[in-house]
This record gives structure tokens, C-alpha cells and sequence, in this order.
């Protein structure tokens, strides 16, 4: 399973003004009405999502952990809406607490992307020579490894849990980063305003994380939806090899390696923790391609203008 | 059990007779290795027997006693003496064995005309090199302890083999029935390929795939073995072994998981091993608190529902159990069972009679065999009733050995074997070791120790029922140990297949096998 | 040409040399031991001591390394530490297994993708093309693992139409192998129809209004010569680079397919490799993995050369 094809191109949308100071004047804040239909449907699923993650006690009709072996595999009804697996137990409470597991997973595999990736990737383009090279070197090593094996390798490393599995998916994230940053980078490096502010006299550091970076920042924006969403089916993944979250922890891919095995006696079992895996990436997939709009819409460039007569 | 050891003995324990009422269809098929029902036809020669194994082997070493290696051994080599389904010794590659009045030596008379794969005939020095190979640190491997009693072995000609032993021993017959015979040539390259003396030859070997042995069609046996070739496939998931069952490309299947075999019932000859070839069991560490006391040890005998566990995780395919040992065991006590009930509000008592409150373990469990991680959720679930969390931590295989036997766990899943054997046999698993002992390291509990003692020590039948006696009080005591459940093996036949057998390990015998299409 | 892929060939080797450090590192990070996977856990603590021994892994870890690197040099991978076979042999029957599984994954996208993209991209305001859009969407969503279970229990089990898991060589016996083939190979190739199918439409868009295409339409070529063979050229550049990229990321990638349908191939085969610690195969097979991955990079990019007259590598 490979990530989406990622927008990894920045747009050159906006081009803020410069003042005497070399202090950036950032675009207007795009407009989240032209997120369009599917990004607000999106945006309204993870919302939900993150209601269902954080509010799960409340909303759980009955404790995930709680086995009643007499009342194993049973299915569909009024009392257990998605059956009970082979301790008895409500699946639908446990695909409920499952979903801390995910948007948590989704969450720190962004951030650890984020906070490691870009700033790599923006050292790299920015300064360029041996050190663009050694960077893009190491990244070449990390992308050339599918994502599920290099989760596997770094599991094996760390040991099994929730916790290392959601390390380890955010260490898959950060060359995606990186290669996103960097392109941004070497695209803005020559741009005018860039060329401007460095004329100013002012230095490398502020250059690199002020001007560039925030400029950088929308399709940086948009891969972290799509990010979000490759985590999610990778630590789903790893559960599912038995890597991941450990039992008895409701995860979405736990349940289904489980499920898996007993497709014979309890066939839905395997089908609700797939559904709502699928919602989730769809949700934010659609969520992404809506930030994407926006990306093309947005903005005060001269081809974001076209875009949005187009 | 008592044993004569110049002849066969009759069982005279009566639990064994009860038990084997109740085998059923299993003794049936399985009856004897060389009992053959009548037949209304003539038996039919020839065809590939695909046998599906829920995993690979890493060696054709027949003194690796891995639980994986069993269904080769008994097809590429022979043993010395056999057992039938009662425990009763019968002839194998030895076909008299006279132990010395003093009982510190045993004499064997080769069976003649016997060749190894190669054609090489089969002679007493080959038996002295085994026995060598068996009691060498580097080579022995899970031989090594059980040859731990063995002084000397000469052969005063070619077709006699003496056995001096250092001390009196009660386990002569299972030492000669656990010893295969490998041909002295090949004992170099048993990683990838073996020649033994067995029904079948090696004929190839891809790893992760599949094996396939020949007929050796200079066998000894009885009935020279009737299919021409068994392909062993490996499955590393059981799940594709079973639909692979399904589908015709497997002919038989060993170990069938528990959740397949109501469904399976009806289309398949399911023939069920012996209950108890192993036993699901608890180990605690007694030297890490809160284990350290004994009462709160004891307190986990009370807070596992083996029915439940029985009933839920191994789908009925089972029996509980409390101590290791199988119901074919001399040393089997059923009361154990009445004495020790799922009982919390009892565990609570014990806990806090040990001083433990609210307390904390870590419990490993292994996933390859899927029952155990489930064993410890039925635990961990019932134990946070009473206020005591458990903590589940499954790991793959090495770090779980390491761990385990390392003593660096709290609680840990695990399945013992060797509990159909000679009662004191059971302290060649690692946890029940007398001494280099896992979790005791060489501090083990004194009355356990010398119960396993003075049950290797005497071959008078009353006094090893004292020693039994002992040996249970003191484990149960004790309780660093904790058993669940049997573990049932079920071998799964697609109707074509005849005359399928198993030993007492439930290894399956495949000699006799025909394929009836 | 030949200075870029011979530049292009000699990035590979850094890549490579930092792929093996990296791998050994992690084995002095990783813990457990291969020595217990071998002798089972029964083992005494002297008995496991002996067999490390045996394996070399008592000496110092950049010692172990130049060892290594010295026989990877000479075109040996080692010997695994569990069964005692080359590791090159190993890789040689997996390889074939995995690629199998690959070539024909990527057959099915493309057999879905193909119609899907002309027609979405032909009919553009359809249903027929927002059916496309919504399929795409699904495509990429849905987790690998569950639709194989899902196709598992709808054709296998309910159905009873096609074999739930096994492996037939395609090279000895085609025709059981096609039946074996369909499930796993939907599986895992939908996800890639999805990526591109869109493509194809964006490539099929994009060319249909361009100006040669409507000079072709005004001399009076007919309309489907124009679509099929002017439009489909444009479009196999992205295609190819799609088809590349997969493949190289499913001779390693698909482990989980490969562990569904109890394939033996190179995927699963690190994942045993990885449990039971046996560390010269976990090597060996992530440095066939990374080459591969550079390699199949590499011929993508001189294809599409070859493809597109206009792009010149220096």
C-alpha cells in the first residue's frame, strides 16, 4: 500500500507583501466555504470522529471490555447493534473506543511528520550542496522501504503497543514531508519576495522559518489530511499483523485481524471495524481534496484569480 | 502406573480404563499401532498423501522434540520401542529389551534386517552413536536431559546394545520410546534434510512450502507404508490450512483449531488426539511480588474459569484441568479438580491473606498459538473484579522465550508437555525444571524437588503412588504453576483417508495410511 | 543518456550502503535472540549461549558488519540462521512469487482503470462519470486488509467461486493459477485502479483539447482513431510511472495481501524473518527491496523517456 498521490507541487498562489521590516504580510485567510460539498462532508465526519473519540464513555452503550462469555457471537440486534465477538463483548462499543486509537494515531503521525519533516525538508532546499544532498539521501533510503515494512522493522525495534505503532507511523510520515517542504522551498527560494527579504540583509534562520515556511504552509496543509489518513490504515495495518495495539485494546485493525479468523462463525464481525475505517480515509480524503480547493481558489496570487473565474 | 519391565504390563490404574471409554472414535482409528480393524476390501496402494502442517521445521533432527518437529519424526524415523494407545511398551527398532535385575542397566536385542535410507543395515554402534550424539551438549539438543541418567552404552556385537545407567530408573521405557535413530552419515546435514530407518525417505525440502518423503520400500514394518509419497505443506496460517482442507488440496490436516471443528464435523473424519498431550497453563513467577507469597499464587487456582476458558476460547474441545498431568498419568487426581473451583470471592480471601490489594502483573503471551493470548484476556477480565489489573503484553516468539526463559516475566501463558509420560518427566519443561529452573533459578521448592526425587527413585509401584502423591501436593501448594486446560489436538481426515494413526504424543502415524479414491 | 543512468547508478550505492547500516544498527537495537527461535523454548540458557556462539553473534557488531559487507561484496548473502539455506536461494524462490502477485495486480488496475478512465473522461458530465469519481473515492479508501476479507467471505465463502488462499506458479499450470490469481490480485490492484483511473482521465482530458487533436479532427479523422491513439500515448506517461512506482513498492509492500491468501512470497517472508529474528534474510531481503525499488525508479524513468521525445536527460 503505497501513500495517495500527494499534491507535491506547492502552487505559487499567493505572494505576499514585504514590508520595510522584512516582516511577512500573510495572504487573507482563504475562505472555508470553498471547501466545496465533499470537504464539508469531510470536515463534518472527522469532527464527528473526534466527538466519538473524546466523548467515547459517554457515548458507548456498554463497557468494551466487559466479557460475557456466555453471549459469544452473537449477532446483530437491538441490544448489540454490531453483535458481540468471541468474549461476548459489544463490538459496537469497542469500534467506539477504537476511534481514540485512530484520530489519536492520525494526529500524532501528523504532528511527528510535521514537526520533523519540514524542517528538514526546508534545510535541504534552502541550503542545498552536500547537505540537500545528504538529506535527500537518507529520505531516498526511508521512501525506498515500503511503508508497511519500515513500520514493521521500527515495531520490531520498539516493541509492540499502540503507542510505538503510532512512533512508528509518524516516522513513515516525515519523508512525505520533507519532500513536500523541500519542493515548496526550492520553488520560493527564487521568488521575488524571497529575493527581496534577503536583500534586506536579514538572516538565514528567520528566512527559512518565517518567510518560507509560512508561505509553504497550504499544501503542507493539504498533505496533512492525506497524512492523517495513510496513518490511520497503516496503524490499522500493524494491528492487524498483531504489531499494533495490544488486547485486549479496541482497535479498528485488532478487530479485524480477529475478526478474520472467525469469518465462519461471526461474518459481521469483520465487516464494522472495515466500514468505519473506510468512512474515516474517505472523510478525510475528501477533506484533503477540499483543502486542496481552497488551495486553488484561495489566496491573492494572479493564478489563484484565474482559478477562481475559471 | 506400574511397569514390569521384562514384558508388557497390564494398566492397572483404574482412572486409565475409564479414559479410554470415553476416546471413542479416536481409539477406534487410532487402536494399536499394529491392531488393524478387518477389511471388507482390498486396501489400495499408492497416490501423494498431503498432509497440512500449521508449521514449517527448521530441522530434521528427531532429538529436537519442538511440538513443530513431531509429525516428521515418526514418519522418517523409528524409535527404539513403541507405546501403543495404553502406554504399553511394544517392540520398535529394539525388539527385546531385559533390564538387569539391579535395574541399572538395560540389554537390547536389534530387530535384524533393518536399513537405514541409505541401505546401510542398521547395527548396534549405530545405537551407541546416537545415544553419543544425544548426550553431547552441542548436539544433544531436547535429548540432552532426558539422557541425563545414561552412564554408558556399549554394543557387545552387532546386534545387542547394553545401557548403563548411573542410577535406578522408573523412566527406562520412556527413555527408549522418545529415542529416534539417526543414521550416523547424516548426523552432519540434519538441517536440511534426514535418513533415519522410518516408513518414509526424505525426498525434498523447500522451506516455508512444503516436504515430500517417499515410501522406503525396504521397510520393516508391518505393513510396508501403502501411499508412494506425503507431501507435508506448510501453512503459516491455519486459517488457509483448513480452507486448503476444504478445497481437497490437503488430505489431512494435524491440529485442527477448536473453532473449526463443529463446523467441520459433518464432512471430515475428525479423529481427536489424547486430551492432555499438553496443558495450558498459568506460569507465575514466585520470586516477583506480589507472587512472592505463596497464598497469593495460590489465589490465581481460584480465579481462572477453566470451564469458561474451556468452553469460550477452545470452543469445547477440551477438558479442565488443575494439575499438568494428563488422565492417562499415574500421578492423575481428579479430586484436584473438585477442590479447586472458579471461585473470585476465594481468590480475594487468598490475596488479601497475602497482603495484596489492588495489585499490578504484566502477563506475556505468545501469538502464535492464538489460545493463549485469549487465555489471558478470560484473566484479566475476571481478576479486574477483584481489584487486581493485569497487564497483557504478547510477543513474538523469541522475545517471549527469552523472557520466559529468562524469568523476566510475572505471568506468563504457556502450555507444558511430556504429562502423559512417567510422572517425574514432566520436569524437563523448562518452568518445572528441579534445578537451572526459570523463575527458582536453583532455589526451587524443596518439596517439590524431592517429591520428583523419590519418584525417580523407585520402581515399586506403591511407593510411587506416595511419591505421586507428594509430587501433586507440593505443585498445588506451591502454585508457581497454574494449569488451565488440555490442549486437544484434533486431526482433521477428508473421508478417503484410511487407517490413520497416532501415538500417545499425538504424532501422527502415517505408515498404515491408504488413499481410498 | 548514458552519463544520466550511469550518475542515476552510482546514487544507488551510498543508498544501498546507508539501507545496510541501517539494518544493522536496528539488529543491535532490536531485542530477542535467533538462537531460541532455533532451539525452541525449552532451551537451556548454556544450550542458547553454545548456539550463539555457533552463529557468529557473540562477536563485536562492527565486526559482524565488515564480515558482511565483505561477503555482500563477493555476491554472498549469508546463510539463514533458522534453516540453514542461502539467503540468495531463498530470495529466488520468494521473488517469483511476489512478482507473480504484482504483475498480475497491476494487470487487473489496469483493466479496470483503462475503460473507466476513457469513459469518464469521454462522457465527462455523466453519471457514468460521477459513478467513476465515487469509485475512485472508495477505491482509495478502503483499508486492503478488509476488502480482502471482504472478497474472501463474499467469493469464497459464501459464493463458494473462487479458492480462498493458496498459491499455483503461474509458469507450470496457468489456468488453476488465473482462479488462485483473482482474488488476491483484486485486492491488491484496487487501490492502484483508482489512482489510475484518474489519471487516465486527467491525461485524456487534458489531451483532447489539444490543438493537434482538433487539427486531426478538422482533416476528417474519425473521432475514435483520435480518442484511442493520439489521447491513450499522452496518458501512458503517468501510467507508466504509476505502474513503476507500484511495482517496486509491492515486491515488498504487499505483506498483508501476501499474509491474507497465504501467498509465500518476499513480504511475508520478512515478517517471519523480522519474528523469529533471523537477521541475515531481514538483510538480505530489505537490500533486494531498496535495489529493486532504485532499479525498477531508474527503468521507469528511461521508459518514459523513450515515451515522451520531448524530455532529454543530461
Amino acid at each position: 500500500m503505497v501513500e495517495p498521490a500527494s499534491s507535491a507541487v506547492a502552487a505559487e498562489s499567493s505572494s505576499p507583501h514585504v514590508d520595510l521590516k522584512g516582516r511577512v504580510r500573510r495572504a487573507a485567510a482563504p475562505d472555508c466555504g470553498h471547501l466545496g460539498g465533499g470537504g464539508l462532508v469531510g470536515l463534518a465526519v472527522v469532527a464527528l470522529l473526534t466527538c466519538l473519540a473524546v466523548a467515547a464513555p459517554l457515548i458507548a452503550p456498554q463497557d468494551p471490555l466487559a466479557q460475557h462469555r456466555a453471549d459469544q457471537f452473537r449477532g446483530p440486534s437491538l441490544t448489540h447493534l454490531f453483535g458481540t465477538d468471541e468474549f461476548g463483548r459489544d463490538i459496537l462499543s469497542r469500534v467506539i473506543y477504537g476511534a481514540r486509537i485512530s484520530v489519536v494515531t492520525g494526529a500524532v503521525a501528523v504532528l511527528l511528520g510535521a514537526i520533523v519533516g519540514i524542517p528538514l525538508g526546508i534545510l535541504g532546499g534552502f541550503v542545498g550542496g552536500l547537505t540537500d544532498a545528504g538529506i535527500m539521501r537518507l529520505l531516498d533510503c526511508l521512501l525506498a522501504v515500503p511503508a508497511i515494512l519500515l513500520a514493521m522493522v521500527i515495531i520490531a525495534l520498539l516493541g509492540p503497543g499502540s503507542f510505538n505503532a503510532m512512533l512508528a507511523v509518524g516516522i513513515v510520515a516525515v519523508p512525505t514531508f520533507a519532500r513536500l517542504a523541500r519542493a515548496s522551498t526550492l520553488t520560493l527560494k527564487e521568488r521575488e519576495f524571497v529575493l527581496a527579504t534577503r536583500a534586506l540583509g536579514v538572516g538565514p534562520a528567520y528566512l527559512m522559518f518565517r518567510t518560507i515556511l509560512l508561505n509553504a504552509l497550504t499544501p503542507l496543509v493539504v498533505q496533512t489530511a492525506a497524512t492523517a489518513a495513510v496513518a490511520m490504515l497503516l496503524e490499522a495495518a500493524l494491528s492487524f499483523l498483531g504489531l499494533g495495539t495490544q488486547p485486549p485494546a479496541p482497535s479498528w485493525g485488532s478487530m479485524l485481524n480477529t475478526g478474520r479468523s472467525f469469518l465462519y462463525q461471526a461474518p459481521w464481525y469483520g465487516l464494522f471495524p472495515g466500514l468505519v475505517i473506510t468512512a474515516c480515509v474517505l472523510a478525510l480524503n475528501a477533506l484533503a481534496d477540499g483543502f486542496q480547493a481552497i488551495m486553488d481558489r484561495g489566496g491573492t496570487g494572479a493564478a489563484a484569480r484565474a482559478a477562481r473565474t475559471a | 502406573m506400574t511397569r514390569a519391565w521384562s514384558q508388557p504390563s497390564r494398566p492397572s490404574h483404574p482412572t486409565r480404563r475409564d479414559f479410554l471409554q470415553h476416546v471413542g472414535l479416536g481409539a477406534a482409528l487410532g487402536a494399536g499401532l499394529l491392531a488393524l480393524p478387518p477389511r471388507a476390501h482390498a486396501k489400495k496402494k499408492g497416490g501423494t498423501l498431503t498432509v497440512g502442517m500449521p508449521n514449517d521445521w527448521n530441522t530434521f533432527d528427531p532429538h529436537n522434540l519442538a511440538f513443530a518437529n513431531f509429525t516428521l519424526q515418526q514418519n522418517l524415523y523409528d524409535t527404539l520401542i513403541r507405546y501403543d494407545q495404553r502406554l504399553r511398551p511394544l517392540p520398535g527398532l529394539a525388539e527385546k529389551w531385559v533390564v538387569a535385575p539391579d535395574g541399572q542397566s538395560v540389554m537390547l536385542t536389534l530387530r535384524k534386517g533393518v536399513q537405514f535410507h541409505s541401505g546401510k543395515a542398521l547395527q548396534a554402534a549405530d545405537v551407541v552413536a546416537n545415544f553419543e550424539k544425544a548426550a553431547d551438549k552441542d548436539r544433544g539438543q531436547n535429548m540432552l536431559p532426558a539422557v541425563a541418567n545414561v552412564a554408558e552404552v556399549t554394543a557387545p556385537d552387532a546386534g545387542t546394545v547394553l545401557i548403563k545407567f548411573k542410577k535406578v530408573s522408573p523412566e527406562i521405557t520412556d527413555l527408549l520410546q522418545a529415542m529416534a535413530i539417526i543414521e550416523p552419515s547424516a548426523m552432519d546435514s540434519l538441517k536440511n534434510r534426514g535418513s533415519g530407518t522410518g516408513p518414509f525417505k526424505f525426498l525434498e525440502w523447500v522451506p516455508g512450502d512444503h516436504t515430500t518423503l517417499e515410501r522406503n520400500t525396504a521397510y520393516w514394518g508391518p505393513g510396508s507404508p501403502w501411499v508412494d509419497r506425503v507431501a507435508f505443506k506448510v501453512f503459516t496460517d491455519s486459517d488457509a490450512m483448513v480452507a486448503a482442507l476444504q478445497s481437497g488440496i490437503c488430505d489431512l490436516v494435524v491440529s485442527l483449531p477448536p473453532k473449526d471443528v463443529t463446523r467441520l464435523a459433518s464432512e471430515f473424519n475428525l479423529v481427536r488426539g489424547h486430551p492432555g498431550a499438553l496443558t495450558y497453563e498459568l506460569r507465575v513467577n514466585g520470586t516477583k511480588p506480589p507472587f512472592d507469597k505463596k497464598e497469593a499464587r495460590q489465589a490465581l487456582q481460584y480465579a481462572i474459569d477453566r470451564q469458561g476458558v474451556v468452553d469460550s476460547v477452545l470452543f469445547g474441545v477440551s477438558q479442565p484441568a488443575v494439575l499438568p498431568f494428563s488422565r492417562a498419568s499415574a500421578a492423575y487426581d481428579p479430586s484436584a479438580l473438585q477442590k479447586y473451583r472458579f471461585d473470585l470471592a476465594r481468590a480475594k480471601e487468598l490475596f488479601a491473606k497475602a497482603g495484596v490489594t489492588g495489585g499490578q502483573a504484566e502477563c506475556l503471551a505468545l501469538p502464535q498459538f492464538p489460545e493463549l493470548p485469549a487465555i489471558a484476556q478470560v484473566l484479566k477480565a475476571d481478576l479486574a473484579k477483584i481489584g487486581f489489573t493485569v497487564d497483557l503484553a504478547v510477543l513474538d516468539s523469541t522475545q517471549y522465550y527469552k523472557r520466559v526463559l529468562g524469568g523476566d516475566f510475572v505471568l506468563a501463558t504457556s502450555f507444558s508437555g511430556n504429562t502423559q509420560k512417567y510422572p517425574s518427566r514432566i520436569s524437563l519443561n523448562s518452568i518445572y525444571r528441579t534445578a537451572n529452573n526459570p523463575v527458582w533459578k536453583d532455589n526451587v521448592p524443596k518439596a517439590y524437588v524431592d517429591a520428583v526425587a523419590e519418584a525417580t527413585a523407585t520402581v515399586d509401584p506403591a511407593k510411587q503412588k506416595v511419591a505421586f502423591a507428594k509430587l501433586n501436593a507440593a505443585i498445588l501448594d506451591e502454585s508457581w504453576v497454574v494449569s488451565i486446560a488440555y490442549r486437544q489436538s484434533v486431526f482433521a481426515l477428508a473421508r478417503h483417508v484410511q487407517d490413520y494413526a497416532f501415538t500417545v504424543d499425538d504424532m501422527a502415524v502415517l505408515e498404515n495410511v491408504s488413499l481410498e479414491k | 543518456m548514458a552519463r544520466y543512468v550511469l550518475l542515476r547508478l552510482a546514487q544507488l550505492v551510498p543508498v544501498l550502503l546507508l539501507a545496510s547500516v541501517a539494518v544493522w544498527l536496528m539488529i543491535y537495537l532490536i531485542p530477542g535472540d535467533p538462537a531460541i527461535s532455533l532451539l525452541g523454548g525449552d532451551a537451556t540458557p548454556e544450550q542458547l549461549q553454545r548456539a550463539r556462539a555457533r552463529m557468529g553473534l557473540d562477536q563485536p557488531l562492527p565486526v559482524q558488519y565488515a564480515l558482511w559487507l565483505g561477503r555482500v561484496a563477493r555476491g554472498d548473502l549469508g546463510v539463514s540462521y533458522l534453516n540453514g539455506l542461502p539467503v540468495g536461494t531463498i530470495l529466488a524462490q520468494r521473488i517469483p512469487v511476489t512478482a507473480q502477485l504484482t504483475v498480475a495486480s497491476l494487470v487487473v488496475a489496469l483493466l479496470i482503470a483503462g475503460p473507466l478512465g476513457i469513459v469518464s473522461a469521454v462522457r465527462p458530465r455523466s453519471w457514468i462519470a460521477r459513478g467513476v469519481t465515487g469509485y475512485n473515492a472508495l477505491a482509495m479508501a478502503v483499508p486492503t486488509f478488509w476488502l480482502g476479507i471482504l472478497l474472501v467471505l463474499l467469493f469464497g465463502i459464501r459464493l463458494k467461486w473462487l479458492p480462498t488462499s493458496g498459491f499455483v506458479p503461474a509458469w507450470q499450470e496457468p489456468g488453476r493459477a488465473v482462479r488462485f490469481l483473482v482474488l488476491p490480485a483484486l485486492t491488491l490492484g484496487a487501490y492502484v485502479s483508482a489512482v489510475l483511473a484518474r489519471f487516465v482521465r486527467a491525461a485524456l482530458l487534458e489531451t483532447l483539447f489539444q490543438d493537434y487533436v482538433r487539427t486531426a479532427r478538422a482533416k476528417g479523422v474519425r473521432e475514435r482513431t483520435v480518442v484511442w491513439i493520439h489521447a491513450l500515448r499522452n496518458a501512458l506517461i503517468p501510467v507508466v510511472t504509476v505502474v513503476g512506482l507500484q511495482f517496486g513498492a509491492f515486491m515488498g509492500g504487499a505483506v498483508i495481501t501476501e499474509a491474507i491468501f497465504d501467498y509465500p512470497g518476499l513480504g511475508r517472508m520478512l515478517l517471519q524473518a523480522i519474528l523469529t529474528r533471523d537477521y541475515t534474510v531481514v538483510q538480505g531481503a530489505i537490500l533486494f527491496v531498496v535495489l529493486a525499488f532504485v532499479l525498477i525508479n531508474l527503468l521507469t524513468d528511461l521508459v518514459y523517456a523513450i515515451l515522451d521525445p520531448r524530455i532529454r536527460y543530461s
